[in-house]
């Protein structure tokens, strides 16, 4: 056969795009961060990654803490040992947390503590006043504590915390609210709803007790696990940020920035679930392995902003979970008993913080500072 | 419907992305801070938007991606046994590699009529043998992997003569029109040290010569072996702009075709250092090549890499196929790139750069004059040395490597050609030799 002349050869591009949903007209930076909480994410901001800190004593807890600090780490969660949950750490006095704690520099390293959610207080009590025996103010301390908005009940607790000393800790990181694993109950619009209807219930009563929408917009995060179902995932982080800045608008904040979602991936557990946070466009992962700095270095994966923008697959899950998910959150706000328990609330003038910090200095026991709080609520 | 959930925010577009960016970045350099330019001189931009657009027409399979476990044929019992054991652990097809004929009964029993493609990785050119071969897996998919031009690209050497090679092909093409006789081996371009670009523009030209000898029948009867590197994302498009550009040439001889491709992890990037990170690198590259819509994917094999004992390379290749398979659960593989603002932008690129290499080519009298004159070997290695380059000054990281650099020296390479070879070969090189 005779050689074939190519050099006529052209490629045909399309600019046409055929499949296109509505919310890809969006850009990241901007409400609703669909595509993304910051104009160049990664590029500029690499993922934080939160080593989880479970299953030890205070004092080997401390020396892990130390070994990771040496590797570059500076977010740790730590898992606390509560009445429901046999693992974690345990512990039970300031003197534990002292323990956890000592020969690190604080206001370096950010703290996400894990608990039942009526340990909160006691908890945070423990840190402060540690930390302050240990020579840290507690407006250089920077932490964050995660609640899980499906067995939400200690609301007059954590409003009573914010109202009272939210001014205090210039660094309090956030609250970060968990759905719960979509996977184990099998309903995702549920979830997410639960937790839309949740954060946004808990948002009126900080309105209502004075807090400015845009002093608590910020301080309210989403705790998320992924399953395998990868791509489906990053779908949800950003239906997810599109729903809160949706929801969030409805209160009308003057700073944008409260309209994004900061998403905190738990429970990773396996490389490619570093992989799906990042490609979801997430703020932090919580993991035992970190392989972000791989991500970072070898693949290119976090040289754009949302790379699988446009997907045909990614896209349409993600219109497909907003409309469904928004439709179960206006249906949950419209039911009278998720009204009444909104209507409940009276919130203790005394600073139970500060009643928990006094009561840990002086060497009082977790259970006994729990039911000391327990009292005046 | 929609309308009322989303006209509460504005529409944006790319300039106001770019706008908001710059305000940002307070007076920082937009290009200098934002903008990655790659080794194939395609520069990513830190946005992709849909008012920007473009994109080609690709064409995909639609089948069940398959899982390939190599088996190193030594012993032909131990092989089948391996290979056993591998369709156990979820291969659903298997890749023989053997340097000398072999037992097909023995290295085949209990393993046809399962439903396992079979590919055959043979360093010889026996015609008996494949006719043999062929007969007796009739009812197989079967795989024959045979590349005469790939062969002399890799060793320097026809396996017997030009004429003799050519012979072959053409003697079991005429005899075996349906089966998959030849194959296009781009790994050994891209384990040589070529980029995507080069890698999809040799692909292409390389086939050509055999659409070119065989005549344009065997176009849709080539497998073609690709190595997949680190880039995620520039990988998932060097397959879609191959797979484009292929049906393109094939044009001009009036026929049409979806390229069969074989992925496996490339041998490049990965290191004596560290097993795990190793691992990971292999999963990333093998999650490119799904959804850059290959036919086939490959577990690496760190055998050859790290001597490993017989029982820890069994559970490396076990946890791989399992990794493997799990990831297979993903549906709609093509769906996911389809329409990627980012994905497709990459894939235009890298279809436009390579068909501009691939007409130069084609003008300067084709792939193998190219390869017999030592063009093709030599901008593989400037490539190569440019790639080496980067790596030394740390542009290029392997991250296993930096974390452990104080421990670490890279030692120069000292693969030589021993044997005497008609043209000079293309060699894999690991980019930290250790």
């Amino acid at each position: 056969m005779i050689r074939k002349d190519f050099s006529d050869l052209k490629i045909e591009i399309q600019s046409n795009k055929i499949s296109c949903y509505e919310h890809e007209n969006y850009i990241a930076g901007v409400p609703p961060f669909l595509r993304g909480n910051s104009s160049t994410m990664y590029l500029q901001t690499p993922i934080k990654s939160k080593f989880i800190i479970e299953n030890n004593s205070p004092t080997s807890g401390n020396s892990i803490i130390k070994e990771k600090i040496k590797l570059g780490y500076n977010a740790f969660t730590l898992k606390f040992n509560s009445k429901n949950n046999n693992s974690g750490i345990l512990l039970n006095s300031i003197d534990d947390m002292i323990s956890l704690l000592k020969d690190i520099s604080l206001d370096e390293i950010l703290f996400t503590f894990n608990t039942n959610n009526e340990n909160t207080i006691p908890i945070i009590a423990f840190f402060i006043c540690a930390s302050k025996e240990l020579g840290f103010k507690k407006e250089l301390l920077k932490f964050a504590i995660q609640i899980n908005s499906e067995n939400f009940t200690n609301r007059n607790t954590l409003l009573n915390f914010l109202k009272h000393t939210i001014n205090q800790l210039p660094n309090f990181e956030s609250i970060s609210f968990s759905a719960s694993n979509y996977s184990i109950n099998g309903n995702l619009q549920n979830s997410l709803s639960n937790y839309f209807t949740t954060t946004s219930s808990f948002i009126q009563n900080c309105i209502s007790e004075g807090i400015k929408i845009d002093t608590i917009a910020s301080k309210i995060s989403f705790s998320f696990e992924l399953d395998n179902n990868y791509f489906y995932n990053i779908a949800i982080l950003k239906a997810s940020r599109f729903l809160w800045a949706k929801m969030i608008s409805e209160f009308q904040p003057k700073d944008q920035i409260s309209n994004a979602l900061q998403i905190n991936i738990i429970n990773s557990k396996s490389y490619l679930s570093t992989l799906t946070a990042i490609l979801g466009g997430a703020q932090s992962i919580e993991t035992t392995i970190d392989n972000s700095f791989f991500i970072e270095k070898e693949t290119y994966i976090t040289k754009t902003v949302d790379p699988l923008g446009g997907s045909s697959e990614i896209e349409k899950f993600t219109e497909e979970i907003i409309l469904k998910t928004w439709k179960e959150v206006i249906n949950k706000q419209k039911n009278d008993s998720f009204n009444q328990i909104n209507e409940q609330v009276v919130i203790s003038n005394e600073n139970l913080l500060e009643l928990a910090i006094g009561a840990a200095k002086k060497r009082i026991k977790l259970d006994e500072i729990f039911k000391l709080i327990s009292i005046k609520i | 419907m929609s309308d009322f959930y989303f006209n509460d925010f504005p529409s944006s577009s790319s300039a106001t992305w770019k706008q908001k960016i710059q305000f940002e970045l307070k007076g920082a350099d937009y290009n200098q801070t934002l903008l990655t330019k790659t080794i194939e001189g395609i520069t990513i931009k830190p946005f992709y938007h849909i008012d920007s657009f473009e994109k080609l027409d690709i064409p995909t399979i639609n089948s069940q991606i398959k899982i390939c476990e190599k088996i190193v044929i030594d012993s032909d019992k131990e092989a089948n046994l391996k290979a056993l054991k591998a369709i156990n652990n979820g291969a659903s097809s298997l890749k023989f590699i053997s340097t000398k004929s072999f037992n097909i009964t023995t290295v085949f029993e209990k393993l046809i009529n399962k439903n396992i493609d079979f590919h055959l990785q043979l360093s010889f050119l026996d015609e008996d043998f494949i006719n043999e071969l062929i007969c007796k897996l009739k009812n197989e998919s079967v795989f024959y992997n045979i590349d005469i031009i790939g062969n002399l690209a890799k060793t320097g050497n026809w396996f017997n003569s030009l004429n003799s090679d050519f012979k072959s092909i053409e003697k079991l093409i005429e005899k075996n029109p349906t089966n998959y006789i030849l194959s296009v081996n781009s790994n050994t371009y891209q384990n040589g040290g070529a980029n995507i670009v080069q890698q999809v523009a040799y692909s292409l030209a390389h086939a050509n010569e055999y659409l070119l000898k065989f005549g344009s029948d065997v176009a849709s009867k080539i497998q073609f072996n690709f190595a997949t590197g680190g880039n995620f994302f520039f990988e998932i498009a060097k397959i879609r702009a191959f797979r484009h550009l292929f049906n393109l040439i094939l044009e001009k001889y009036n026929t049409s075709s979806v390229a069969t491709i074989f992925s496996e992890p490339t041998y490049r990037n990965k290191t004596k250092l560290d097993l795990k990170t190793n691992i990971i690198r292999a999963t990333t590259e093998n999650f490119s090549a799904i959804l850059g819509g290959t036919n086939t994917i490959s577990a690496f094999s760190f055998n050859e890499l790290y001597n490993l004992k017989t029982e820890l390379s069994e559970n490396v290749s076990k946890n791989q196929l399992l990794v493997l398979k799990e990831k297979l659960q993903i549906k709609n593989q093509n769906e996911i790139s389809n329409n990627s603002y980012f994905i497709e932008s990459l894939t235009v690129q890298i279809a436009e750069k390579a068909l501009e290499i691939f007409k130069d080519i084609e003008n300067s009298g084709g792939f193998l004059k190219q390869l017999k004159e030592g063009t093709i070997q030599r901008k593989i290695i400037e490539n190569a040395k440019k790639e080496q380059f980067l790596y030394n000054s740390e542009e290029l990281v392997l991250t296993d490597i930096y974390k452990n650099k104080k421990n670490t020296t890279t030692k120069p390479s000292n693969i030589k050609n021993q044997y005497k070879t008609l043209i000079s070969p293309i060699l894999a090189k690991r980019i930290h030799q250790d």
